[in-house]
């Protein structure tokens, strides 16, 4: 494990502790979760729901730079090199079940390793099919268990 | 059951756009019959999506992919078993469209927004996907499909009347118009008929559509079938008009495109597609052309547009249209329409029922 490897789980850790004590622990964070939650009630409860759209894609673009930054050194750096990235992401996050924060990152270790391993070990696959056994990742959980590893069903209240 | 009331089809718009489009190679040349031709083979694209995405409300980034299918399809066909082109058409899209269907079953269980991602997925992966197995698919050197000469009777009918000989290219382009009107009137048949009100009631509340007893999941998927059969049908036909397919000719860009058409013409109507595929088709080429040609523009803009391409324009017109006309080119003709027949002849509008003021009185 290089400097850089060590850097990158700190980095990844600190970001992930202010996003969460951003989210949970201030009035910010409590009116951006209202307005996602039921524009309109947070709305007649004075929040002002544009803003923390506004605020949140702000958020989204900070946090998702940082991933850049760190992922750059480790990829070739240019303009579609997140296209791949986003693929093995949702891979992970339908594998681990959408919307579980646990299941995003075991399904993010069990989507790289598996990706990793068929890519150098299976015949057919190569480097240039890792993408499609992400697709495939995608698909089989889908069909198979389309909750994923620790995902809830959905329950709707009609 | 009745039908469902709606404004009458302008019967002699369509008769016009017809033959609009029926005339169209005998009064230009034959490069540019074989540009028209891509435009509406997008067309025929685009309106697949439109069945997906505009009628039935599921969203697509992945039908290049699907055109990709049957484009190989046909090519792999005329190629290694030597059949005739026009025969692979309607194999390709029946094939395509049975693909589409089995990729609409995982769909069934995801939220609009991973469906987008899967899709995307899906255009992703084609370019590898089609590389490998390159004995049948001649990987990344594509394959060549030769351009069938027009036949007897379709050559001597155009030089009686236009007295010139008919080329392969406006051959093909009239092959392609006569697969677009027939998919178009399949999908006007469709829209306006038992599985078209089906796909709006789920697109509009799954659940009150589910109530009233429509098979949600089976129309949902027959949905991406049929939208698989047209990019299916339109990938056929653009390996006949390029003469050439190749895994880069599918990139992701394609699905992008495709989905900007639909959404710049207007989602959930017929002639949507049309406008939307021309425009797709043509403002990329236009503009690339026109905006470096100005010089009252900073050097940087013009630089910009030069290098990035096609890219920039539709990103630019994209987000112009989803602000000032978010019901696409359709939407604004018909609002412009609603106006100024309020206007000429003094009817209340319909949301709040006010009367214009009377134009002799004022």
């Amino acid at each position: 494990m290089s400097y850089r490897d060590v850097g990158v789980i700190a980095v990844t850790g600190v970001v992930l502790l202010c996003v969460y004590l951003l989210l949970q622990h201030t009035t910010v964070g409590l009116t951006l979760r209202a307005a996602a939650h039921h524009p309109e009630a947070s709305r007649l409860l004075g929040v002002h729901v544009s803003w923390m759209l506004a605020l949140g894609w702000g958020l989204a673009s900070a946090v998702g730079a940082v991933s850049g930054m760190m992922v750059a050194p480790v990829l070739f750096l240019e303009p579609n090199m997140m296209q791949t990235i986003i693929i093995y992401a949702f891979a992970a996050a339908v594998l681990g079940g959408i919307e579980s924060p646990l299941g995003a990152v075991v399904g993010g270790l069990i989507v790289g390793v598996t990706i990793n391993l068929a890519g150098a070990y299976l015949p057919g696959v190569g480097g240039d099919l890792q993408l499609a056994v992400g697709l495939a990742i995608i698909i089989v959980v889908l069909i198979l268990k389309p909750n994923g590893l620790f995902g809830q069903a959905a329950v709707r209240r009609v | 059951m009745s039908r469902i009331r709606t404004a009458p089809p302008r019967y002699w718009l369509v008769a016009l756009a017809v033959i609009f489009f029926f005339g169209l190679p005998t009064v230009m040349s034959s490069y540019l019959a074989s540009e028209w031709s891509q435009a509406l083979i997008l067309a025929v694209a685009i309106m697949g999506l439109n069945i997906l995405v505009g009628y039935s409300g599921q969203l697509s980034l992945g039908h290049g992919a699907f055109m990709a299918l049957g484009a190989y399809t046909s090519a792999i066909l005329v190629h290694r078993y030597k059949m005739d082109f026009l025969v692979t058409i309607p194999i390709a899209a029946v094939f395509t469209g049975l693909v589409g269907f089995l990729f609409g079953v995982p769909a069934l269980r995801l939220s609009p927004l991973y469906l987008a991602l899967a899709t995307f997925a899906l255009a992703v992966v084609t370019p590898s996907l089609i590389k490998r197995p390159d004995k049948l698919t001649g990987g990344v050197q594509g394959i060549l499909v030769v351009q069938p000469d027009p036949p007897q009777v379709a050559g001597n009918a155009y030089s009686a009347v236009t007295g010139t000989v008919m080329t392969s290219d406006q051959w093909i382009y009239y092959v392609v118009l006569f697969c677009a009107l027939i998919l178009f009137w399949l999908a006007w048949n469709l829209a306006r008929h038992r599985p078209g009100r089906a796909m709006r009631a789920i697109r509009d509340g799954e659940v009150a559509a589910a109530a009233s007893g429509i098979n949600v999941a089976g129309y949902k998927t027959l949905a991406f079938g049929i939208s698989a059969f047209y990019a299916g049908t339109a990938g056929s036909l653009f390996a006949l008009s390029t003469g050439f397919v190749s895994p880069d000719t599918f990139p992701v860009s394609l699905s992008i495109q495709l989905l900007v058409g639909a959404v710049v013409g207007g989602l959930a109507s017929i002639p949507g597609p049309v406008l939307g595929a021309i425009v797709a088709y043509f403002l990329p080429i236009a503009s690339s052309q026109w905006v470096p040609s100005q010089t009252w523009l900073p050097d940087q803009v013009t630089s910009t547009v030069k290098n990035a391409g096609p890219a920039v324009s539709y990103g630019a017109i994209l987000i112009l249209i989803m602000m000032f006309a978010p019901n696409g080119i359709v939407g604004l003709v018909k609002a412009g329409y609603t106006v100024l027949n309020r206007r000429l002849r003094g009817v209340s509008d319909p949301k709040s029922g006010q009367m214009p003021s009377d134009p002799e009185t004022v």
